[in-house]
């Protein structure tokens, strides 16, 4: 009932913030904006993001609602990147910004990842787009001085470039185009085998729903922590609509103010949501 | 002119807008915005969303569709039922600077008449919002589409509570008109409207429904000159104070309704968008000339 107290509070309402770079990392679009209006965010918190301009002005009047969208990078100082797949008319139009094009931005808004407790090691998993929140967490416990291990799934070579960004990714693909020819769990797999027995773990996911369907299971035959960051449509982002909710074990939850971040043992299954 | 207080069903507001039953919940906000969101709406009253007598879990997802230049919902008016609201939203509620109306909801009129006895009375609720929008499960019908129908609910009502009744019809009817007229005469102390029209969107790939209720209700600037008729109408039908809503998000949009009879204007699809619209179209409204 309480506002959760280690949340960052977001500015209340919309504010328009200037794009300052733009940048395709393979099939990708990475922007940057620099919001000084923002709090230190968490990773896994996410934005929702529209253009000022011809938002609903091409693509027969869509899109319409805001496009709630999680950081892939934040420097504590305002500056946020977002990873953009192009998947319909909002994320067309948020990728198709110039340097100097205002967003209109509200957040950063949700929970994002918990840190994960000093005995786990954690294991971040990231499937395609969701390799955007994970790499934010990547930096997170890089700065809070932890050792962690990054396991990035992509279709094929050119969406695996986004890897190429970051040292040390273990990377599969699909079509064994470049990385291990395999998925996150065959590696994740690897990994704990590999590991001393006595050293447990967290597993930090995010990725398509089928990805995080099998993280869960994965994680509940093994009985390890895992914090799943689920994608599922929203309208508004900050609770009013009761749109984006996620069945879980004590019925539909929004994900947008109790979640996107779920821990895999409040769910039993990951819905699969489509796009607005 | 509009930048000054406005009498409504002996309340003195401060502005004319006012959000929609269920596009603002004031507590999950403050957990998004802090605490002082509470206080500091842009609002100058604030209508909840429905309560029901009994908890309830709302329709399946997927619940949301994007459609041009707005939105299809299919909710289900989930919420956690009179008592536990009463008990743990109602005293956070009442932080508010500005007046509370409390939407409800039966299936049935003693449903209806359980909400307005325990809300009528409480000094914290300044008025009620009946949501007709529901079918009669004795009749099938959906009461606020039957004149003859939301006139017994408002009279049965009426008997209840001398809290001002608000009857929030539905644009889903053959003469909206028509209803708001019989819930004048069964003694409704004001008219809203209108409420989300009835749509339906399909699976791009299974050419299946794609929301879980099956059906939604569309809202946004994609209703708006629906919306706009149906105020004409039903001002020019009722003597009582009519809240207009449907598509609203800019000052323009506001005063139409208002040039059309309106007293107050509710903001609802757009608060999602931004969720300080309504201080933005209050703002533009002050700025527009309206009719005298």
């Amino acid at each position: 009932m309480s506002p959760t107290s280690d949340r960052p509070i977001a500015p209340f309402g919309r504010r328009a913030v200037p794009v300052d770079s733009v940048r395709r990392i393979g099939p990708y679009t990475l922007i940057e904006i620099t919001d000084l209006a923002a709090p230190t965010a968490k990773a896994g918190q996410f934005h929702m993001l529209a253009t000022e301009s011809n938002w609903g002005g091409t693509s027969g009047g869509r899109p319409f609602l805001a496009r709630a969208i999680s950081f892939i990078s934040s420097n504590g100082e305002g500056r946020f990147g977002f990873l953009l797949h192009t998947v319909g008319p909002g994320t067309e139009r948020l990728a198709d910004v110039n340097v100097g094009d205002n967003l209109l931005v509200v957040g950063p808004l949700g929970n994002g990842f918990s840190d994960p407790s000093e005995q786990l090691r954690p294991i971040l998993i990231g499937g395609g787009i969701g390799a955007a929140p994970v790499l934010a967490m990547a930096d997170q416990l890089t700065a809070a001085g932890r050792d962690y291990e990054v396991i990035l799934g992509f279709r094929d070579a050119s969406h695996a470039e986004l890897a190429s960004e970051r040292p040390n990714c273990r990377v599969v693909t699909d079509d064994g185009s470049t990385g291990r020819h395999g998925t996150v769990l065959d590696e994740l797999q690897i990994l704990i085998d590999s590991l001393e027995p006595s050293q447990q773990v967290e597993l930090l996911a995010c990725g398509p729903p089928g990805m995080l369907e099998a993280v869960r299971t994965f994680a509940s035959a093994e009985g390890l922590e895992a914090q799943l960051a689920l994608e599922t449509p929203m309208a508004c982002g900050y609770g009013a609509c009761f749109g984006c909710v996620v069945p879980t074990k004590s019925g539909y939850v929004r994900a947008c103010v109790d979640g996107p971040v779920f821990m895999a043992s409040q769910l039993d299954r990951v819905f699969a949501d489509g796009p607005l | 002119m509009t930048g000054n207080p406005v009498r409504f069903c002996g309340l003195q507001l401060e502005h004319r807008i006012i959000n929609a039953s269920g596009t603002f919940d004031p507590i999950a906000a403050s957990r998004a915005f802090g605490n002082d969101v509470i206080t500091s709406l842009p609002f100058s009253a604030f209508v909840s969303k429905t309560v029901t007598v009994e908890p309830r879990q709302g329709n399946p997802p997927p619940r949301l569709w994007e459609l041009p230049s707005g939105m299809m919902n299919s909710i289900g008016l989930p919420n956690k039922g009179l008592v536990r609201w009463v008990e743990e939203d109602l005293p956070i509620l009442s932080r508010m600077k500005i007046p509370l109306i409390a939407n409800v909801m039966g299936f049935e009129r003693d449903q209806f008449s359980t909400l307005v006895e325990a809300l009528g009375g409480k000094a914290e609720i300044s008025a009620l919002e009946l949501n007709v929008s529901c079918p009669n499960v004795e009749t099938g019908t959906i009461i606020g589409s039957d004149p003859f129908e939301c006139g017994q609910l408002v009279s049965a009502m009426r008997l209840l509570t001398d809290s001002p009744l608000i009857v929030k019809i539905t644009p889903n009817a053959s003469d909206p008109a028509a209803v708001a007229i019989s819930a004048e005469a069964a003694g409704a102390d004001a008219i809203s409207l209108i409420n989300t029209v009835r749509g339906l969107a399909l699976d791009p790939v299974s050419r299946r429904p794609w929301l879980g209720g099956r059906t939604g209700g569309i809202s946004g600037p994609a209703i708006r000159a629906a919306s706009l008729a149906q105020v004409d109408a039903v001002c020019s039908q009722v003597k009582i104070p009519v809240i207009a809503m449907g598509g609203v998000s800019s000052g323009k949009d506001a005063a139409d309704l208002i040039d059309c009879g309106a007293t107050l204007v509710a903001v609802g699809t757009e608060n999602f968008r931004d969720p300080m619209a309504a201080e933005r179209i209050r703002t533009e409204l002050e700025s527009i000339s309206l009719v005298p």
